[in-house]
């Protein structure tokens, strides 16, 4: 006990419980091996920072829980220089989940033509890439890849944090 | 030699500004618990907003083009204008501090101007909230400097550095935490970061600053990100120098000037540290209770007015 | 104006020579001859070459005399350099817009009353003339006389106007001698003669008479309603000439004539000052209607005066002679500055007003697309009269707060002044900022809130004229204050007799006090702005490589087809967050009324929302003293039944109560 806390509870007569970190911080992020830079892709974009636009055209939101995962401080994606952001305009490139349903499909192109060159398209999720058997639902569209050029395909259902971050990594190089 | 310092000042504000933000977003993000990129993570988002597209909304006008610029162009003006590095800089008897002020007011009013003129709902928004929190905040800033010109008995920046290096006394004063507390208050505020503005939110309907940027891209909105990190970078070594100018030097020689920096760079870093330790623990405040923040602020300020002309400082 | 305006305007030009427009013609012609001639009075009286007329015959038996002295020639500069511009720019805007005849005619009578009244060496001719502008500027309010909104704002002006003119009757009943003469200098000669009791209500006489001219609360609300309703130029005037008079009234009667009053006349007037300047500004950001806002910023920045001839006031009584002669300097400066932008802003407004047919901002926007040079001259006025650097109403408040700042410590309520009234002045250019980002932003930019069809302007060249001359005139003011300082500074010394200190550090660019260590140098700061944005222009190329080339795309709408302009930001909702602040002060009124389907009660279709302002001064005061005057009257006419007999009661009683009070 500190010096602070015995004055504390002597005036108190009351045990004083106090906050005593082992270390200013406590880092629970898992490291994760950069991939190889072989697998590097769009060698256009500057490496370090990669801004996305997240569009939900029309998912089961399984993936959004994963994506809001890889921002948690386990598997903390910011540290990586890749981040969402809420306009278009300040991205590099939209993250697509889900099945493009008719609904969504008008509202997905725009969002893709609002973001300035270079760009890069992400479909993350099985329903994104091949609309995972969806296909021939009556509001669904299309799959991403039938509208937008797709650069980088993430596929699970829903993938991992792990999985995600890994590929994601592969277009912001770091 | 005036110019050399100025030079100086100039360079180090540039470049150390977006070191700054990402040093406060590395601290954060430590005592989160998280790995964190480095403080270099905002220089590799500035040279790749350079690189990349810029688009302009059709409904768009002239202003909406001009804004960034003005933007930066007086921000950068105000840095030329505050004894960060050396207390002696081109027409540094002509600063006062009230006019600085304006230099930073101009900016936001240039920025409000650019959103309104992008057509679209949120700049109006930001524009709006942005306009509330300038207008709330100017009482505060002009008291803290009536405060403050009352020890040196004016309201030159310089002068009122000056004065504190020579009765460094004088700062041991009810008057000083005083007015201390009212502009840490108003640098948060002017800054746009916790509790007034959260600076890394990414919900449109709780934007202040950053509503009013939805609709740039590419190099304007570098510019503009670049500007608000120099902003906070500016406010924090000008409240370091006012209330604490050891290290400041005339401009006499090159050593000296390198020292000045350095030192001045530690203040600053030491500043923003305690900044972010303290928005760690703090939640963004409802923007009708920021009124009441700024109305504090305003109150201090006049506490801290009225103890400069009433109450001696403590130690001559 | 909206229908009749444009629809005159279609056919104006071709229209042939009438017999009106000639007239127009000739009034123009005169206006111009009257404001260049009170131009080149007002500059020889600064220069010690006074205009001196005297004409007995005129006006029997008193005569009508005019003897100018250095401060009534600055006004009368001032007035004429605004008159100037307004005649040049009515040459174009007289043939488009719709002015009346009586407007017309009036319009030439009204400059030069104007411009004589500071000339004004007796009191009679100073009455004659003070009552002759009123009923003028009542004459152009009445414009429209058609519209009940003119009817009712002449009628509310009319009342202020003869309150103010009876309190200046007053106030000179007081302070002249019975025995001497009436001119001006009989009068300074006795004011110092007086008891304390009477020097105590000669000021309040003159403080009601000359601020009600001047529009301070709470007797500003005739401006608000009566700017809406005269033709621009005529607004103009009246919004910097007319007001400044009242100011010119303070400083000559108040602070020269009763100099050395007690410390209460200052506070007090800075006071009321402080609270003009606040409350209507706050009323001014949240106007949603240009010329109301304009209107109620005039109110404010009189108020900034008010508070600067205050102080000047309460320095005099703590003996202070050094910030007497800064604070006095402050007041000109502020007078000349308000006048050469507030004259820009509404001349601009004129023209949008001719131009789209109103000067509702929630019906404004996307001006600046189509209107270059309108835009451009607001814009200028917005940012000068916003108190930001390089603006030329920043120079006056700069010297008045480099004024407050150096009071010191002082004993008793004076102790408080400088603090409370700095903080006014801060949280005045505060709000203010916000109402010149509104009123420029939401009617200049963005995109038009309602389809105003193609905007076409005839005669443009003559108002471009008078609208540049007053922006070059701004521009200069806030780029090299130094000559309007120096200036300003002599006129202060032949007010003090020589009885002040150092004068302003002369040299041609700086501005400043070596006493008061405050120097700012605008041109200095301009060229550090100007390399900035040289740099700001060139750092993309060096940071950034080679980027695609830029592109013109839709806005952003998160993935909707389609933006409106109605779903922009408008004037009301720009000023909702101020306006929930300061609810309090400001009692926004509002509406929301519904319409549902008849089939079902649940949903909506029809929702229609509304805010008006209201002045919660004038509903609170004013009504009260309407229904008190109203109430008084009736007990009155109980005693008018009508009976001869009683009336003959009445006599004799009268008659009884004479002899009684007489012997």
């Amino acid at each position: 006990m500190n010096i602070i806390g015995c004055v504390t509870s002597m005036k108190s007569r009351v045990p004083v419980k106090l906050y005593k970190p082992t270390k200013w911080f406590h880092q629970v992020t898992e490291i994760q091996k950069q991939p190889d830079s072989s697998e590097n892709i769009r060698g256009d974009l500057i490496p370090g920072s990669l801004v996305l636009r997240h569009v939900d055209s029309g998912s089961c939101n399984g993936c959004e829980i994963e994506i809001s995962g890889c921002f948690s401080p386990t598997y903390d994606l910011e540290s990586y220089g890749i981040s969402l952001t809420a306009s278009p305009r300040h991205s590099d490139g939209l993250l697509v989940t889900g099945v493009v349903t008719v609904n969504m499909r008008e509202a997905l192109q725009e969002a893709y033509s609002s973001v300035p060159e270079p760009k890069v398209v992400v479909a993350l999720g099985d329903c994104a890439i091949n609309c995972n058997g969806l296909r021939s639902g009556y509001g669904v569209a299309a799959a991403v890849p039938d509208l937008l050029p797709v650069d980088l395909e993430i596929p699970g259902c829903p993938p991992s944090p792990t999985k995600i971050i890994q590929s994601l990594r592969t277009v912001s190089k770091r | 030699m005036t110019i050399i310092s100025l030079c100086a000042q100039i360079v180090f504000i540039l470049t150390g500004s977006p070191l700054v933000v990402g040093l406060m977003s590395w601290i954060k993000n430590r005592i989160e618990g998280r790995r964190s990129a480095d403080v270099l993570q905002p220089w590799r988002e500035t040279r790749k907003l350079f690189s990349k597209q810029v688009l302009y909304p059709q409904t768009a006008g002239g202003f909406f083009r001009f804004a960034p610029l003005a933007l930066f162009a007086s921000t950068l003006s105000a840095s030329a204008m505050i004894p960060l590095v050396s207390i002696e800089l081109p027409f540094s008897s002509t600063f006062d501090l009230f006019w600085v002020v304006g230099f930073f007011l101009l900016g936001s009013v240039f920025l409000a101007l650019g959103a309104l003129d992008s057509g679209t709902v949120f700049g109006g928004m930001g524009a709006s909230r942005e306009m509330m929190i300038v207008a709330l905040l100017e009482p505060s800033i002009l008291m803290s400097v009536y405060a403050l010109s009352i020890r040196a008995h004016s309201s030159n920046i310089f002068a009122i550095v000056r004065a504190t290096i020579l009765h460094p006394g004088q700062i041991a004063s009810p008057a000083s935490a005083l007015s201390f507390a009212a502009l840490v208050i108003v640098v948060i505020a002017e800054s746009g970061r916790l509790p007034v503005d959260n600076p890394n939110t990414h919900l449109e309907l709780t934007m202040i600053h950053e509503a009013m940027t939805l609709e740039y891209s590419g190099y304007p909105l570098a510019l503009i990100k670049w500007a608000s990190a120099i902003r906070l970078v500016l406010l924090l070594g000008l409240i370091s120098n006012l209330f604490l100018p050891e290290g400041l030097f005339d401009s006499t020689n090159l050593v000296l000037l390198g020292v000045s920096v350095l030192i001045t760079g530690a203040k600053v870093t030491l500043l923003a540290s305690i900044l972010a330790l303290a928005e760690v623990h703090m939640a963004k405040l409802r923007l009708f209770r920021v009124p009441e923040l700024l109305g504090g602020s305003f109150v201090l300020g006049l506490l801290s007015v009225t103890a400069s002309l009433y109450l001696p400082p403590i130690l001559k | 104006m909206s229908v009749d305006a444009i629809a005159s305007t279609e056919n104006s030009h071709r229209k042939p020579l009438t017999s009106f427009s000639i007239f127009a013609k000739i009034a123009n012609l005169l206006s111009l001859i009257f404001s260049i001639y009170g131009f080149k009075t007002g500059l020889a009286g600064i220069n010690h070459h006074f205009f001196s007329v005297s004409l007995p015959w005129l006006a029997p038996p008193f005569g009508i005399s005019f003897h100018s002295d250095q401060l009534g020639s600055f006004f009368t500069l001032i007035i004429a350099s605004i008159a100037v511009c307004v005649s040049i720019f009515n040459c174009g805007y007289i043939r488009v817009s719709s002015f009346s005849a009586i407007s017309i005619a009036t319009f030439p009578i009204f400059i030069a009353t104007l411009e004589l009244i500071p000339l004004a060496s007796t009191v009679p001719t100073f009455l004659i003339l003070w009552e002759m502008m009123s009923l003028e500027s009542i004459l152009l309010v009445l414009n429209h006389i058609e519209r009940p909104n003119a009817q009712r704002a002449a009628l509310l002006y009319a009342v202020l106007s003869q309150l103010s003119f009876f309190s200046i009757l007053a106030f000179f009943a007081v302070i002249t001698n019975p025995f001497d003469n009436a001119t001006f200098s009989a009068i300074g000669r006795h004011a110092s003669l007086l008891t304390p009791d009477t020097r105590n209500w000669a000021f309040i006489l003159a403080f009601i008479g000359f601020g009600t001219k001047a529009g301070l609360v709470p007797l500003h609300a005739w401006l608000p309603k009566a700017h809406p309703e005269a033709p621009a130029p005529a607004s103009a005037l009246m919004s910097t000439a007319m007001v400044s008079l009242g100011i010119y009234g303070l400083v000559k009667f108040v602070s020269v004539y009763l100099r050395g009053g007690p410390q209460w006349w200052g506070l007090l007037l800075v006071a009321v000052g402080a609270i003009s300047a606040v409350y209507c500004v706050m009323q001014s950001s949240s106007s949603s209607d240009l010329k109301v806002l304009l209107a109620y910023s005039t109110s404010e920045n009189m108020g900034i005066i008010a508070m600067a001839v205050g102080t000047e006031v309460l320095m005099t009584a703590l003996h202070q002679t050094y910030l007497v002669f800064a604070s006095t300097l402050a007041t000109l400066i502020l007078v000349a500055s308000h006048a050469i932008f507030k004259a820009l802003a509404f001349l601009a407004t004129g023209v949008i007003a001719h131009v789209t047919g109103t000067t509702d901002l929630d019906s404004l926007g996307g001006l600046a697309k189509k209107l270059r040079f309108s835009t451009a001259a607001f814009g200028i006025a917005a940012i000068s009269s916003s108190g930001l650097p390089f603006g030329a109403a920043f120079i006056g408040e700069w010297i008045l707060l480099q004024t407050l700042i150096h009071i010191g410590p002082t004993r008793g309520l004076a102790a408080l002044a400088a603090p409370l009234a700095i903080g006014a002045i801060a949280l005045t250019s505060g709000i203010g900022i916000m109402a010149m980002v509104k009123a420029f932003g939401i009617g200049f930019l963005g995109r038009a809130r309602s389809d105003l069809g193609e905007l076409k302007l005839e005669n443009f060249r003559a108002m471009q004229f008078g609208m540049g001359l007053l922006a070059v005139g701004n521009i200069l003011i806030g780029f090299f204050p130094s000559s309007l300082t120096s200036i300003s500074a002599n006129i202060v010394h032949g007010l003090g007799n020589g009885s002040f200190g150092p004068t302003t550090q002369g040299t041609s660019e700086t501005l400043g006090f070596d006493t008061l260590g405050g120097i700012i140098l605008p041109i200095g700061s301009a060229a550090i702005l100007i390399a900035s944005l040289l740099l700001t222009t060139i750092i993309p190329t060096i940071v950034g490589k080679s980027h695609p080339e830029s592109r013109t795309v839709e806005p952003w709408a998160c993935g909707a087809r389609e933006l409106s302009p109605a779903m922009q930001y408008n004037a009301s909702s720009f000023a909702e967050p101020l306006e929930r602040v300061f609810s309090d002060v400001l009692r926004p009124h509002r509406d929301v009324e519904t319409e549902t389907f008849e089939e079902s009660r649940l949903i909506m279709s029809r929702i229609q929302f509304r805010n008006t302002q209201q002045d919660a001064i004038e509903s609170a005061l004013y009504n009260r003293v309407i229904a008190a005057i109203s109430q008084t009257a009736q007990i009155i006419r109980l005693f008018h039944n009508g009976s001869l007999r009683r009336y003959l009661a009445f006599g004799a009683v009268g008659l009884l109560a004479m002899v009684v009070f007489l012997s």
